[in-house]
């Protein structure tokens, strides 16, 4: 696509900037050829309106010849001849025209200033044309950026879909074995509790599993599914899992991506909860600091791991937490996280979005 | 270890509804009896040790002390039939000689179906062989990360990095932590080649030594060397053994 040709406003913006060109020509021919001022306009105007197009075919060479990794000596040539054909292209045309108007009254003059100024045209010629010949480069280069970064972005969008899908079909198998066992032992002992878990296992499925989901959900929905999660572990650890949630109210409507949490919840239960013989608490807080959503999710860890912090690394649960942070938020989200007192702390902070 | 018709058995699972299922599946079998329920690997050594039953229903997956590692730290081991959700550990249980392998969730029948080859195995069922029972359950190429150790009812984990030497005795090995040191009926060649080769070196036939530990090697004799420790300690170096740290400083 003619990166001038194909868009009428930037045709239009062109054309115009040829309108002083053409009065700025008229000048130069009038006063030593003795011209009247409609006389000089005739005799330059049409020509170089021909010209302006002849100059729009620059995009060809630019195109054929990237400056990069070319020597320029080669470049120069090419568009040198080019700029040379062009002007005398220019220069015959304005002869042909001068040339029709004979016979009328100022026929001889027009045909005669035409052909005096040949130096002068010329090299105006062969100068305009190079000039439309660096503007066509600089357009190529805008292009090519754009281009760039549209495929970036794309990319990033892929990468994205790509991570979300993997978190789904990360979904623990074993946590669902373990909660059809935990179902099936209900069903004598208390068939009301395990048509609850059913529906709540169901409920936390379909959220979990579901394509086409939007890209960001609340930080309720969000909330929903992590405490769905956890009342299903709750009936497999009992007392040995708590829960406690510290949630701010105007953190709620904040946008997140889906299943931003569920990692870090699944993390809390799978390596703190059920690596400890008592259990313990698992503490979620949400809050809105300014412009910043941040969201905490703690847990006991076994002393045989929290004396060791060696023992304490990015996993692939937090790894996908951080790519997924940084594909989606740049360097205006970020996560860190830290054992201390024998209690694992993961920490995200992203800009606090409201859901519209 | 009852005698004539009758089973006793241990259900061992850290999460109650699991345990409860279990319970009620075993209602129909008239000639089991449930001796003990536990809820971790450490009741689980205490139980067996106590009541001495012919059958453990063993769950994996289970906080501080693996399904894998209870039976290590018992002796002598019953029956084992594994309960667990994770389908990854099936070669191992067959390794270990386990009964049966039961994923859950599995029906009243699956688990009778696994008791009635305990009954049929009762009098042929060879021993477990225990050496290779830590193998089995470590990812192959993995490198020990604790070494358990129980005295009576007592159960020691030792994590790895805290060990400073191991010494070799007779057909055990003493393991020093600091001060302490803990016995277990282990091969000392066995031990070395579950340890990690870049930290723990063979130094001598009788002698494996954390790197960490050690502050210098010194020539008392021809050919004649010392390990010093940190601590001041001294341990007989043997030339291979020389050969082999130096390949590693």
């Amino acid at each position: 696509m003619h990166p001038i040709l194909g868009q009428r406003t930037r045709l239009g913006a062109y054309l115009l900037a040829w309108i002083p060109l053409v009065l700025f020509i008229a000048a130069l021919l009038r006063e030593p050829q003795g011209l009247s001022v409609p006389a000089a306009l005739l005799l330059v105007a049409p020509p170089t309106a021909v010209f302006s197009f002849v100059c729009l075919a620059a995009w060809f060479p630019c195109r054929a010849l990237p400056l990069a990794g070319r020597p320029v000596a080669s470049v120069l040539l090419a568009h040198g001849v080019s700029a040379a054909c062009a002007a005398w292209l220019w220069f015959a045309v304005g002869l042909l025209w001068a040339a029709a108007w004979s016979g009328t009254t100022p026929a001889a003059d027009l045909r005669t200033a035409w052909v005096d100024s040949t130096g002068l045209l010329l090299g105006l010629g062969f100068v305009l044309y190079l000039l439309s010949v660096a503007v066509h480069y600089l357009l190529h280069a805008q292009e090519q950026a754009a281009e760039r970064q549209r495929q970036v972005l794309e990319l990033d969008m892929l990468a994205q879909q790509a991570e979300l899908k993997a978190l789904r079909a990360q979904l623990q198998p074993h946590f669902l074995f373990n909660s059809l066992n935990s179902i099936s032992a209900l069903t004598s002992d208390d068939p009301g509790r395990a048509r609850e878990m059913c529906l709540k296992l169901a409920d936390f499925l379909r959220a979990s599993l579901s394509e086409g989901k939007p890209s960001q959900v609340s930080l309720a929905q969000e909330l929903e599914l992590a405490r769905g999660y956890l009342d299903l572990e709750k009936v497999r650890f009992g007392d040995r899992l708590r829960v406690r949630e510290e949630v701010e109210t105007e953190a709620l409507s904040c946008r997140v991506p889906p299943l931003l949490l569920q990692p870090l919840v699944e993390n809390a239960v799978l390596h703190g909860i059920a690596q400890l013989l008592e259990g313990g608490e698992i503490r979620l807080t949400a809050r809105r600091v300014g412009e910043e959503l941040e969201l905490a999710v703690e847990n006991p860890v076994d002393a045989e791991v929290s004396e060791r912090p060696g023992r304490v690394g990015e996993g692939v649960g937090l790894g996908t937490v951080r790519r997924r942070l940084d594909a989606i938020y740049r360097e205006k989200a970020r996560m860190d996280y830290r054992v201390e007192d024998g209690r694992f702390h993961v920490r995200l902070v992203l800009p606090a979005e409201d859901a519209s | 270890m009852s005698d004539s018709g009758q089973l006793s058995l241990v259900i061992v699972d850290d999460e109650a509804p699991a345990r409860a299922l279990l319970r009620e599946y075993l209602a129909a079998e008239t000639d089991v009896e449930l001796v003990a329920e536990c809820e971790n690997g450490f009741e689980a050594v205490k139980a067996v040790a106590d009541h001495r039953p012919d059958v453990l229903l063993l769950d994996v997956q289970m906080p501080k002390l693996s399904g894998f590692e209870v039976l290590e730290l018992l002796d002598p081991c019953p029956a084992v039939i594994f309960t667990t959700a994770h389908d990854d550990y099936a070669l191992a249980a067959f390794e270990v000689h386990a009964v049966d392998y039961l994923l859950k969730p599995f029906s009243r029948e699956r688990l009778a179906e696994a008791l009635q080859r305990v009954r049929e195995n009762r009098a042929s069922r060879p021993p477990l062989p225990r050496a290779e029972l830590v193998d089995a359950a470590r990812p192959a190429g993995a490198h020990l990360s604790r070494i358990l150790v129980r005295s009576g009812s007592r159960i020691h984990v030792i994590a790895i990095d805290d060990v400073d030497f191991v010494e070799a005795r007779d057909d055990r090995v003493r393991i020093r932590v600091g001060a302490e040191e803990h016995d277990k009926t282990e091969k000392l060649g066995r031990l070395e080649t579950q340890l990690d080769p870049s930290r723990f070196v063979r130094i001598h036939r009788s002698y494996i030594l954390n790197l960490d530990r050690l502050a210098k090697v010194e020539l008392y004799a021809k050919d004649s060397r010392h390990a010093i420790l940190h601590d001041g300690r001294k341990l007989p170096v043997s030339r291979a053994g020389y050969a082999r740290l130096r390949e590693l400083l």
